[in-house]
């Protein structure tokens, strides 16, 4: 827990939320003792399949009773929900345009692998295709809301001298942890006492995101491959000269200039609000229904 | 979170890894990450399998076909010859990509942009482009477009 706190900038909010967690184990307490199934003896999300014949068996009924299933199946579980936090209405296109998302770097210094996002190459300085971008956006940020709503750790990394300040602050004030340093070689996997049972060894992070994947002008992050080694699930915003392929979900865009950065810090900032607002919301609302039935 | 399961992280995707792990029972699964379910439901558009950069040649240089269209616009023609030929600013300026994309409801003094859309509204199918040209610098010559 000290490591964590001196390796990451963690504002007061997450370094009392880990503290206040530290007694029990915070992964079994997040993802399945979610309160709304404490009650019930169901599986916590039913498989796919499970799903589908489900939805099945509701079409073939009454019209009014499939509209009820259909409300509160979206009120217990987010996961059935195609955009439960309302993230996709947080950026448009225009937005994108006026941020100069869509530059990349010169034709010279493109990665292969980055040439199913661009929409050509104007001039000799290519150009994201911006429907991409907003595709592969909307999923990263459901993805980071839905992280959030379910408690995870997130580590915002960058590496650079002229945006560090800013993902700082935006880690601050969203209650998460920030890596704007040189990376210590071998930080999330040279651990020598199992992350799970939490005695004094480090916390891995849930999920990280990485608003720049490069380390200096040349090299890429050395946190990529940790987190891929590790397991640990990465949004990444990948710029027209690096390598995407180990982020599980690339966002296609701009990673240098001020615009962009400002853009992007303020999106994540609202998704992992977003998605801490229903958690709260949620349990405030099953607390009152506990103390009515108390009550009665 | 895993001590189990293989570190090679150019095997498979995170995803592919921890699936199996829990198929063959190695991992319980309440001790899944906590990203698993969330990723089942939402996967992304493609699976984050690692791919290797392209191999250099001998020189250190980029073998890989340059395949990507280039973005051309009709204009182009006008925006060049003005540009190279009558405009005050120094022939740089051709490189400047922000300069062709530059918002209309900002204000800036790219004469350029001013002249090409001048050309635009001139535009009609019986004259030609050259004309179109000359007519376009006519209308301009009382003005100073530097301005």
């Amino acid at each position: 827990m000290k490591r964590i706190s001196t390796l990451c900038s963690c504002s007061a909010y997450a370094s009392a939320f880990i503290q206040s967690t530290n007694s029990f184990s915070l992964r079994t307490l997040t993802s399945h003792q979610m309160f709304y199934f404490k009650s019930s003896m169901k599986p916590l999300f039913p498989s796919s399949k499970t799903q589908q014949s489900f939805l099945r068996t509701v079409q073939s009924e009454p019209k009014i009773q499939v509209a009820t299933l259909q409300k509160n199946t979206e009120r217990e579980n987010p996961l059935l929900h195609s955009d439960f936090f309302g993230v996709k209405s947080l950026v448009t296109i225009e937005d994108l345009y006026k941020a100069r998302v869509h530059f990349g770097h010169t034709k010279g210094c493109r990665n292969e692998l980055m040439k199913p996002y661009l929409f050509g190459c104007r001039l000799g300085t290519d150009i994201f295709d911006l429907d991409v971008t907003l595709q592969h956006l909307h999923r990263a940020l459901n993805f980071l809301a839905h992280m959030a709503f379910r408690k995870a750790i997130i580590l915002f990394i960058m590496k650079s001298h002229q945006h560090g300040h800013a993902v700082e602050k935006l880690a601050q004030e969203c209650g998460e942890f920030a890596h704007t340093r040189a990376w210590g070689h071998g930080t999330f996997t040279n651990n020598k006492i199992n992350p799970r049972e939490l005695k004094g060894g480090i916390k891995l992070p849930d999920l990280c995101v990485f608003l720049s994947l490069q380390d200096t002008v040349q090299d890429r992050h050395l946190a990529i491959d940790e987190c891929a080694k590790v397991g640990i699930a990465t949004i990444g915003i990948c710029d027209s000269n690096v390598n995407p392929s180990i982020i599980t979900y690339p966002v296609p865009a701009n990673d240098d200039s001020l615009q962009s950065i400002e853009l992007f810090c303020s999106l994540f900032k609202k998704a992992v609000l977003l998605g801490k607002e229903k958690r709260l919301d949620i349990e405030n609302s099953s607390q009152s229904v506990k103390t009515a039935d108390s009550t009665e | 979170m895993s001590t189990v399961g293989i570190r090679l992280h150019r095997s498979g995707s995170i995803y592919s890894r921890i699936r199996d792990l829990l198929k063959t029972d190695v991992i319980e699964r309440d001790n899944r990450p906590l990203w698993y379910d969330v990723y089942e439901a939402f996967p992304p558009i493609r699976e984050p399998v690692y791919v290797p950069d392209m191999k250099l040649d001998e020189f250190g240089l980029s073998i890989a076909k340059d395949d990507v269209r280039p973005i051309l616009y009709e204009e182009d023609w006008v925006r060049a010859t003005y540009s190279l030929h009558y405009s005050k600013v120094s022939h740089n300026n051709l490189k400047d990509v922000t300069s062709m994309f530059i918002d209309k409801k900002y204000p800036c003094v790219c004469s350029t942009l001013k002249f090409v859309e001048q050309y635009q509204e001139f535009k009609n199918k019986d004259s030609s482009k050259e004309e179109i040209f000359a007519k376009t610098l006519d209308y301009f010559g009382k003005i100073d477009l530097q301005k």
